[in-house]
């Protein structure tokens, strides 16, 4: 059995309009637009269709049209399944800024009890309910291994 | 010099097509010109229509690189009230043409499209603007993230509009699938699901840039094309484009900033471009040529 590192990428569905659903992840976490699948012609030939790729630090969001369009009945999404991002208690201000700035409606920030791993967390959805979690961890000191993405 | 400098004063101002008889090429534009204020030149090997500070040049080629089956194709205003008798003119010397729409907002109802007697898709757009010949361009890529990188962040275009990207409401294949919606053909493409196992119709991928007033419709290619040779930035057919910035300040840009943008994202690529004058050439990712005139 191969020893798994950690889990590297998403595939995640973004509305109707994936160049909007990229610039959602540009907004609030600041992600760097990585390439595009389908706009060129050996993607065409191959039947594959348009989808962009982002980056949140080692972190890669392959994100899919989809029409479905329906505002989330809450900040915690669907469900309770999301993807949830640790910053540095530092960072988690500049988080919390950048959601204000960018007009993202979040809950929180919720206070985890002292004696467990979180700190605290802010929880909010993208324009089709996918749900998302920032948070940071008490014990953020602790090192971790990074993520290769593309070969590096 | 950021991009956005470069793009303020840019405006279209001109073409340059490929043609393979220049008699016959006056014959047929002299007709789709016939209401339109402007004046014929004739050089060797060339003839220009200039008119509202735009000017069409046709260059003689013994074997001219025409619209053939990409989305080469270029759109002019003609007077909304004289377009149906331009388009019986243009049917009483043997052009059929064809009655079509595209995706773009300003391009959903049917316009009618003839072939040149060279082989180059020519759209006539009604319209009583009277600032500009040419309504815009459209061009066609092997890859349209790097032909929307060298626009953007390049030559300072603004997106304007896309299609064919995700599920666009109001926007399907499947009616021109039955035969019964009279697209544009590179606007179209059929392909086979591997998901459906079925032969399926679809959008053709298409980014429409802005360039101060002027538009460029950019279109996925559909198969692969012969390309002119990278190292060649100099060449017909071309987009001409006018820039209030000198020379010098647009090339510092294109080999700084925008090379640097380019670079990033594609590693070991650049802008090659080449000063002539005040003109600055260049060929862009899908090997349409590009020129930049500049400020003296």
């Amino acid at each position: 059995m191969a020893d798994v590192q950690s889990m590297g990428h998403s595939g995640i569905q973004c509305g109707s309009d994936p160049r909007e659903g990229r610039e959602f992840y540009v907004t609030a976490f600041g992600a760097q637009p990585h390439n595009w699948t389908g706009l060129n012609t050996d993607d065409l030939l191959h039947a594959r269709s348009p989808h962009p790729c982002v980056i949140i630090e080692d972190f890669l969001f392959v994100t899919f049209p989809h029409g479905r369009a329906k505002a989330p009945a809450s900040c915690r999404g669907i469900g309770s399944a999301r993807h949830a991002f640790a910053v540095s208690r530092a960072q988690f201000v500049d988080a919390l800024a950048r959601l204000d700035g960018a007009g993202i409606e979040f809950e929180g920030p919720v206070v985890h009890p002292e004696a467990g791993p979180l700190g605290e967390s802010v929880y909010f959805t993208d324009a089709i309910g996918n749900f998302f979690e920032i948070c940071w961890r008490r014990d953020e000191d602790r090192e971790y291994d990074p993520v290769m993405i593309g070969g590096d | 010099m950021s991009s956005s400098r470069l793009a303020g004063g840019d405006l279209l101002s001109g073409i340059v097509v490929e043609v393979k008889d220049l008699r016959a090429t006056r014959a047929f534009y002299e007709i789709v010109f016939q209401h339109t204020p402007g004046t014929w030149r004739e050089e060797r090997g060339s003839i220009r229509f200039s008119a509202g500070g735009q000017a069409v040049e046709f260059v003689r080629r013994a074997r001219p690189r025409t619209s053939g089956s990409t989305a080469l194709h270029h759109a002019y205003r003609v007077s909304a009230g004289q377009l149906p008798a331009t388009v019986d003119a243009l049917r009483a010397i043997g052009h059929t043409g064809d009655w079509w729409h595209e995706d773009h907002v300003s391009e959903r109802d049917l316009m009618p499209y003839f072939s040149d007697p060279s082989g180059n898709w020519v759209q006539l757009v009604a319209s009583d603007a009277v600032d500009g010949l040419v309504d815009h361009v459209g061009m066609e890529f092997a890859d349209l993230e790097y032909a929307e990188d060298f626009y953007v962040m390049g030559l300072g275009a603004v997106v304007d509009s896309y299609h064919g990207l995700g599920d666009e409401p109001g926007l399907s294949a499947q009616p021109w699938t039955e035969g019964d919606d009279p697209c544009a053909p590179w606007t179209r493409y059929r392909r086979f699901s591997f998901r459906s196992r079925t032969v399926e119709g679809r959008i053709t991928p298409q980014l429409y840039i802005g360039l101060g007033g002027v538009r460029l419709g950019l279109f996925l290619a559909r198969g692969h094309n012969q390309e002119p040779p990278e190292d060649v930035v100099k060449g017909t057919p071309s987009v001409r484009l006018r820039t209030g910035r000198s020379v010098a300040a647009v090339a510092e840009h294109l080999g700084g900033a925008a090379r640097a943008a380019i670079s990033a994202r594609y590693s070991g690529r650049t802008i090659a471009f080449e000063v002539e004058g005040n003109t600055i050439y260049l060929r862009d990712p899908g090997g349409n040529y590009v020129q930049l005139e500049c400020a003296p």
